[in-house]
């Protein structure tokens, strides 16, 4: 956990660490309880995702896809993270 | 690449509403466990958490509920020497005798704030909340995209102005579409009951007695009003969670039917801890009709219809 005050550099704290993980080929899950100015998606809210390899992008410096409407561009993969879908889909690893 | 689990708070401070934070934060608390027990890589690879700026009072409470919720055993504090004594004194007071799992020993390292960080005033923050909502709804323009644009445009101006007019005019990476949502069909909710004056409460009860929390944690009915011009609105996910293609729109589940089919549950605790399937902004209201229209990431029906108000607006 990464704590401090305002300004004092925590979110690129955590996307370095983060970044340092995945090249390392672990799967964290990123925390964002920023609710100022979060990293994951608009202000005004907290959230967690798991990482992988495939989050950082060579462009982009962190490229996370944002909380969208899963259900509309496909119907079957409803990745979202609704804790019943979450245990089917687990359960089978 | 995986969506995130987001829960809407709606104020860009967390001290506006405590409980509610906290709810929020237990709630995520228990989603990330229960993902970490199905998932060994997950679990062996830990998770990484950063917080908002807030440390002092009721800031400092929430910090220690977090590292209890979230089983944290390294806890880094950037250049801030009081609040690092304050949590070593906490690991060292609190050492529990047995290893727990879930209580695992604490260890504090203090970081000095490096020299590339930038003091940022509340103008800029405004203005890179604002910067964030529209990358939302329409996309992080890319450098590749940039390069390849501006190498097409005329290189004959050369100045700030004409170059930032140029940036802007670059097609953007999303569209999103305007939708039009009848109240009638959907439950508009924010958070924060009614504080009633000393006068109405009755007799025997004073306003000290009932705690606030019950009343912040309430969500309630949101009334269609001139206030909700540019707010921004997140769409929670559908209680009936089914695989599928949502051809048809999402009926609305009154919160008297949520009542029912939660049985003894509070229909209401049900969607403090429905997470977050995606976010609305309001761009007309029609008061006569009922009718908002609403700046959407995709066409087509809202996933479900429970929808939450915050104090965050956005205008376009």
């Amino acid at each position: 956990m990464i704590v401090g005050p305002h300004d004092s550099g925590k979110s690129t704290l955590s996307r370095i660490l983060s970044a340092y993980a995945t090249r390392l080929d672990r799967t964290p899950v990123l925390v964002d309880l920023d609710v100022g100015l979060g990293m994951l998606s608009v202000p005004g809210c907290i959230g967690a995702v798991p990482l992988d390899r495939n989050c950082f992008d060579i462009e982009v410096i962190f490229s996370i896809s944002h909380s969208h409407f899963s259900h509309a561009v496909s119907g079957q993969l409803r990745n979202g993270y609704s804790s019943d879908v979450l245990l089917r889909t687990h359960k089978s690893c | 690449m995986a969506t995130p689990l987001m829960y809407y708070f709606g104020h860009t401070n967390p001290a506006e509403n405590i409980p509610l934070y906290k709810n929020y934060i237990t709630n995520l608390a228990q989603k990330v466990d229960l993902r970490q027990e199905h998932d060994l890589n997950s679990l062996s690879s830990g998770i990484i958490v950063s917080t908002s700026g807030w440390i002092d009072g009721p800031g400092y409470d929430t910090l220690l509920d977090v590292i209890r919720l979230y089983s944290i055993d390294v806890v880094i504090v950037i250049g801030h020497d009081r609040l690092y004594s304050l949590l070593s004194t906490h690991a060292t007071s609190s050492a529990p005798a047995s290893s727990d799992p879930s209580n695992p020993p604490l260890t504090v390292i203090k970081l000095p704030k490096s020299g590339g960080t930038v003091y940022r005033s509340d103008s800029d923050r405004r203005r890179l909340r604002r910067t964030k909502i529209t990358e939302y709804f329409y996309g992080k323009r890319s450098p590749s995209d940039l390069m390849t644009s501006l190498s097409s445009l005329s290189s004959a101006t050369s100045t700030a102005t004409s170059l930032q007019s140029q940036i802007e005019s670059l097609p953007n990476r999303y569209s999103p579409s305007r939708i039009d949502l009848s109240l009638k069909n959907y439950n508009l909710l924010k958070p924060g009951g009614i504080q009633l004056p000393q006068s109405m409460m009755p007799l025997s009860q004073s306003m000290e007695k009932t705690s606030t929390a019950i009343n912040e944690l309430k969500l309630v009915p949101c009334p269609l009003s001139i206030d909700l011009e540019h707010a921004v609105i997140a769409v929670l996910h559908g209680t009936n969670t089914l695989h599928g293609v949502n051809a048809t729109a999402p009926t609305l589940v009154t919160l008297s039917t949520l009542a029912e089919s939660a049985g003894d549950g509070d229909p209401l605790q049900l969607l403090l801890s429905t997470n977050v399937a995606g976010f609305i902004c309001v761009v007309k209201i029609d008061l006569e009709h009922d009718i908002l229209t609403v700046l959407s990431p995709c066409p087509g029906h809202l996933p479900s219809t429970n929808i939450l108000v915050g104090a965050i607006k956005w205008v376009e």
